[in-house]
């Protein structure tokens, strides 16, 4: 009787110490400004808000930016490496400030629209894509 | 004090909503609260629960301590035998039923009160939205044509009626800022009404479950002064811009032929298609697909090529097209405005 008493009023103490432990968590929990992706790189959050914003991750796979899957054109993960954009043009950080600025010039009739980035945005990105992205500015 | 309460609160109203609050991200997705006081029919809820939430953790409270009082307190112990025949306890029976009784009472009463008050505005709402449920998306319609999908606007400061209805499965309109959920059923037409206080955009969602993307059936309520607002309605009712650029027209071409306009309508055009949204003013809304993705020209290319990826099992099939048809369909849906 009293053990079992004292028991459930312990549990019921707990539980709602609990939740309200829980909610502080929350409350304090901010969105982390940069988080290194699954190779452990930081990314900034300037970059990433623009990829989504963009839309960029709706067709391509890119380390790092969250629910950025798609499939529709080629992953972008280690693209340093590559050696031609868009398969030929020569993976130089001209050719790809200019491909992600107006890639309908570059390449009429790709499937990658031009999505009208200013020059800033396309270095930002371009500058994540080398992963050097923290002294892109 | 103040500050404190308003801690309180924030804690409690996340505590009871953990995990939607996401912030950081732009308005339309902003978290929602299921305790704000953003509309006349919110603050009224939200003091409800205030009102219950107080009482019961006042109950709470006492029980706890008489429990631990009778846990911890020394003395004779309670003689064996039925409780009623025995007069030492008998006023502690009487004293915990009758004031349960009392308690229960009060916010019975006091909840059927409020409830009365949230049944009908006291200003008749000027205005009627038809809201249908679709899988898994929101088909908005003034006067039986549809004029939206996803995304309305409502003037600030009146309250706004909503005809609730759907053709497939129950879903549910729940605008958590403003208002309580009301389900939409087949074939029984429901009612809601309410009222945003401020101009501001709001998040809503389908809250019951109707099916695999149930949890990307989100819309946006867009609420601003009145004038503001019948300009909003009265570019929302007229037919879609001509197309303008050559390669727009292209476009339109590929959209009749492409099968978009078996499924999409866009008044004013031949495409009278009622499987998908309509699309006649697209480029003028803030998200694509309920509420899911942003406006952009990426996400938008996106969507048509692989919405499948984007919202697997929708139904809308990710479509066969060549890059090049695939800029003019865009350079043609983003004069859509
Ligand atoms: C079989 C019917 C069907 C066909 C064909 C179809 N769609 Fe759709 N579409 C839908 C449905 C259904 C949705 C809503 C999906 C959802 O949000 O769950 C949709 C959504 C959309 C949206 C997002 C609208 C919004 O406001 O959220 C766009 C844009 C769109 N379709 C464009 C197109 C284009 C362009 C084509 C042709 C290339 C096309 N659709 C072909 C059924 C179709
Ligand atoms: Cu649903």
């Amino acid at each position: 009787m009293f053990r079992g008493a004292l028991i459930i009023a312990g549990l019921a103490v707990i539980l709602h110490i609990g939740v309200i432990l829980i909610s502080l968590e929350r409350v304090k929990a901010k969105p982390p400004l940069a988080m290194p992706d699954t190779t452990g790189r930081v990314v900034s959050q300037e970059a990433s808000s623009l990829l989504k914003h963009y839309g960029c991750g709706g067709c391509h796979y890119i380390p790092g930016i969250a629910g950025a899957n798609g499939k529709v054109g080629p992953g972008l993960e280690q693209f340093a490496n590559r050696a031609y954009i868009a398969g030929h043009l020569p993976n130089t950080p001209e050719n790809l400030v200019h491909w992600l600025m107006n890639p309908q010039r570059l390449e009429p009739g790709t499937a990658m629209p031009t999505m009208n980035l200013t020059s800033t945005e396309a270095k930002l990105i371009a500058g994540f894509l080398y992963g050097y992205d923290n002294d892109a500015r | 004090m103040a500050t404190i309460m308003m801690r309180v609160r924030q804690i409690a109203g996340i505590a009871l909503y953990l995990g939607l609050a996401n912030a950081q991200e732009a308005s339309w997705r902003s978290p929602v609260n299921v305790l704000s006081r953003k509309g006349l029919v919110a603050d009224q809820i939200s003091t409800i629960w205030w009102f219950l939430f107080s009482t019961a953790s006042l109950v709470f409270l006492v029980v706890i301590t008489l429990l631990l009082i009778a846990l911890f307190k020394k003395g004779q112990a309670v003689p064996k035998g039925p409780v009623q025949e025995n007069s030492s306890v008998r006023p502690i029976l009487y004293l915990g039923t009758g004031l349960t009784i009392i308690v229960l009472l009060i916010t019975a009463v006091y909840t059927f009160i409020s409830m009365r008050t949230l049944a009908a505005p006291s200003q008749k709402p000027a205005l009627t939205f038809e809201i249908v449920g679709k899988q898994w998306w929101w088909d908005v319609r003034y006067e039986g044509e549809s004029i939206s999908a996803n995304e309305l606007h409502i003037p600030s400061g009146e309250p706004v009626h909503f005809s609730l209805h759907s053709d497939n499965v129950i879903h549910s309109f729940w605008l958590p800022d403003l208002a309580g959920k009301r389900d939409l059923i087949p074939g029984h037409p429901n009612s809601l009404w309410l009222q945003a206080d401020e101009p501001g955009t709001y998040r809503g969602s389908c809250a019951e479950f109707c099916g695999v993307q149930h949890g990307k059936m989100n819309f946006t309520v867009i609420a601003e002064p009145r004038a503001a607002f019948e300009t909003w309605l009265e570019h929302a009712r007229a037919e879609a811009n001509a197309a303008v650029s050559e390669e727009a027209r292209v476009g339109q071409a590929i959209f009749m032929q492409q099968g978009c306009a078996g499924c999409h309508s866009i008044r004013g055009t031949a495409a009278q298609g009622e499987i998908g949204p309509e699309l006649t003013h697209l480029s003028s809304r803030l998200t694509l697909a309920a509420a899911n993705i942003p406006n952009t020209t990426g996400h938008l290319a996106a969507w048509i090529v692989d919405s499948q990826s984007i919202k697997p099992g929708n139904r809308m099939p990710s479509q066969k097209l060549s890059g090049e048809d695939l800029q003019f369909l865009l350079s043609y849906l983003m004069e859509l405005n």
